[in-house]
């Protein structure tokens, strides 16, 4: 589903600051598979994830997910393939806390070329899976954390998409609501979703049927 | 997906930002205001100046002896009719009467009442005027500002002029001329032709000068080389170079107001630079998620752009209405002064509502690009960083 071939990335390339944050990281993750990605901060997880999501461009190195190879992308086809084929989910939920958890889960079909019936359908399944289905008419500001992790997995699955990017997202939440995200994410997995959590978390560790990859400054640590 | 989400999402960036949209929305609605009413007053003066300059003679022709003005004879009339191309030819009689109360002068104009009724201006000047009285009761009609001193010393029904042989002409009056002719009627007096001679002093045969009407502008130069070529001492005034002079007035003063605008929109501009350089973190974060939903950064674009149109019509629509009342309802304080500066104070100009599309479309480019360019750039710049970084 995703392989990612000799991926470098170099910040401030040819500058005196040049900084290496990932250097010749080659991974295959297959469907319906889930790979933590584990490292202390700064490590390059996160720069990883964005490469992966085409947020930012690899300085050398191949990345193809699904069957499209995603390091090139304009930024047409960029923002096409996160709508279509990507969830983020981050470590600060990063909602427009003004908008009610429904209208939230709409960001990403907003420019989608779908019609409101399928946009509606869409957007109730990605509550039921989130179960967040009860609170959809409430204000993202008035959720509690594990609320608010719960609005951002819905978000995710909007698009009904293939592959889940979660960046620490178990860093806001008490172990409980830890704990219920991950079981989310395992039900996620059971029905297809490939998925590559980055985190230093070491309750994914505990998870059933995950790989665990661990990156060291940038570095697949093997 | 229905226009009603990304409509509910407009009003909520709106909300979102509120603060900062309120500062540039009466930052914005100043320069409009300021703008406009520079444009409307000089528009509707503009407009008002050379619809009366359109009703003048095309030729007023003076005797001068010595340089100086002197009364015009009235036998050179019949001569200049027989000019080919002049259709029509009229004496004019006016003056300046000294108010010794005040120190300030009236400027009576004699006019013969039927003629008035051909002449566009004077009509316009007579409209409401009852004929048949006026020329029985042998009155005058008198400007507003005229009336305002006349009122003050209590001559409420008539005022006594004083001939130059030292008699004196009681004439009553009749009434005020109209608003819309206080471009040119403000300090005005008019009457009969036969009381302006005798306030006047202006013998039975002469005028004050003599007006020519030539209607087809082609023969306009050969007729003025004629009048040129008829008498030595005389003086010529076309209607051309009245026009080029207060055109020349005008863009002068044009051009000075341009420079001043240029000064603000500049500064506005920067303004504006300065408060969206600084893009809240806030704003810069909300990019990053819609550009991490999968927003293209065109998409972000148009949402940004769409938000803060929003903001710059509703300043230029308040800004338009607000100067639209400070013009044309009340008179424009202060800058109708530095408009007419140059004119005499006495003249009270009515500025009379006068709209031209051209003067909106200039000031809203004026305003709008700017507005615009400043907002897009800084927005532009957050959305093509890469979005994780503002996400942290
Ligand atoms: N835009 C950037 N410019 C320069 N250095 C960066 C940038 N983004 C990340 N880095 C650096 O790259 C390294 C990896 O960062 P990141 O991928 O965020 O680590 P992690 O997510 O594992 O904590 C860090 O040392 C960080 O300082
Ligand atoms: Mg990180």
């Amino acid at each position: 589903m995703i392989r990612l071939e000799h991926v470098c990335k170099t910040f401030h390339e040819g500058t005196p600051e040049a900084f290496e944050a990932l250097r010749d990281i080659s991974l295959h993750v297959a469907a319906s598979e889930m790979v933590i990605l584990k490292g202390i901060s700064g490590s390059g997880k996160s720069t990883l994830l964005s490469i992966i999501g085409a947020l930012s461009k690899p300085s050398s190195g191949s990345v193809i997910v699904g069957n499209q190879s995603v390091a090139k992308l304009s930024d047409l086809h960029a923002s096409h393939y996160r709508r279509d084929t990507l969830g983020f989910i981050f470590q600060s939920f990063n909602l427009f806390e003004e908008l009610s958890v429904e209208d939230n889960v709409a960001l990403p079909l907003i420019h989608a070329p779908i019609t409101h019936d399928e946009a509606a359908t869409r957007i109730n399944a990605a509550l039921e899976r989130a179960h967040i289905a009860h609170k959809r008419k409430v204000r993202a500001a008035l959720l509690s954390g594990g609320e608010k992790q719960r609005c951002a997995i819905a978000r995710a699955l909007a698009s009904d998409p293939k592959v889940l990017l979660c960046d620490e997202p178990t860093a806001n939440l008490d172990s409980q609501n830890a704990r219920a995200f991950c079981d989310n994410l395992l039900e996620l997995r059971a029905l297809g979703k490939t998925i590559i959590v980055a985190t230093h978390d070491p309750i994914f560790e505990t998870l059933e049927g995950v790989r665990v990859v661990p990156i060291v400054s940038g570095r697949i640590d093997s | 997906m229905p226009a009603k989400r990304l409509i509910d999402l407009l009003f909520l960036l709106l909300y979102r930002h509120r603060r900062k949209h309120m500062g540039v929305f009466l930052l914005s609605t100043l320069i409009v205001f300021v703008l406009l009413s520079f444009m409307l007053t000089a528009q509707s003066l503009h407009h008002t100046l050379f619809s009366a300059l359109e009703q003048q003679p095309d030729f007023i022709v003076q005797k001068v002896r010595g340089g100086r003005s002197v009364d015009t004879p009235t036998a050179w009339m019949e001569e200049f009719a027989r000019i080919h191309g002049v259709e029509r030819v009229a004496p004019r009689l006016f003056g300046r009467y000294f108010y010794e109360p005040n120190e300030t002068h009236f400027t009576l104009i004699g006019i013969d009442p039927f003629e008035a009724q051909s002449s566009k201006f004077l009509e316009t000047l007579v409209a409401g005027l009852d004929l048949k009285c006026f020329i029985a009761e042998d009155g005058m009609l008198i400007g507003e500002g005229v009336k305002a001193v006349l009122d003050h010393h209590h001559f409420f029904d008539y005022y006594v002029f004083r001939a130059p042989d030292r008699s004196k002409i009681e004439v009553p009056i009749m009434g005020t001329l109209p608003r819309e002719a206080a471009v040119l009627g403000n300090d005005a007096v008019l009457l009969s032709a036969e009381r302006a001679r005798t306030i006047l002093g202006i013998a039975h045969d002469h005028a004050t000068d003599i007006a020519l009407f030539v209607p087809n502008p082609l023969e306009r130069d050969t007729v003025r080389d004629k009048l040129i070529m008829a008498h030595f001492d005389t003086r010529i005034i076309a209607k051309s170079e009245l026009e080029k002079l207060y055109e020349r007035l005008y863009n002068y003063k044009g051009a000075l107001f341009l420079s001043l605008f240029t000064a603000v929109l500049l500064s506005f501009m920067m303004i504006l630079y300065a408060r969206y350089q600084g893009l809240h973190g806030s704003e810069r974060r909300e990019i990053a998620i819609l550009r991490a939903v999968g927003w293209s950064i065109k998409e972000v674009l148009s949402l940004k752009l769409l938000e803060n149109a929003l903001v710059a019509f509703g300043a230029f629509a308040l800004g338009f209405v607000l100067s639209y009342m400070y013009v044309f309802f009340l008179q424009a304080p202060l800058l109708r002064e530095v408009f007419m500066g140059f004119e005499n104070l006495r003249v009270h100009l009515w500025l009379q509502p006068h709209l031209e599309g051209a003067t909106l479309i200039t000031v809203a480019l004026l305003y709008f690009t700017p507005f615009m360019a400043a907002v897009l750039i800084p927005v532009w710049r957050a959305a093509i960083t890469e979005p994780l970084e503002a996400m942290r």
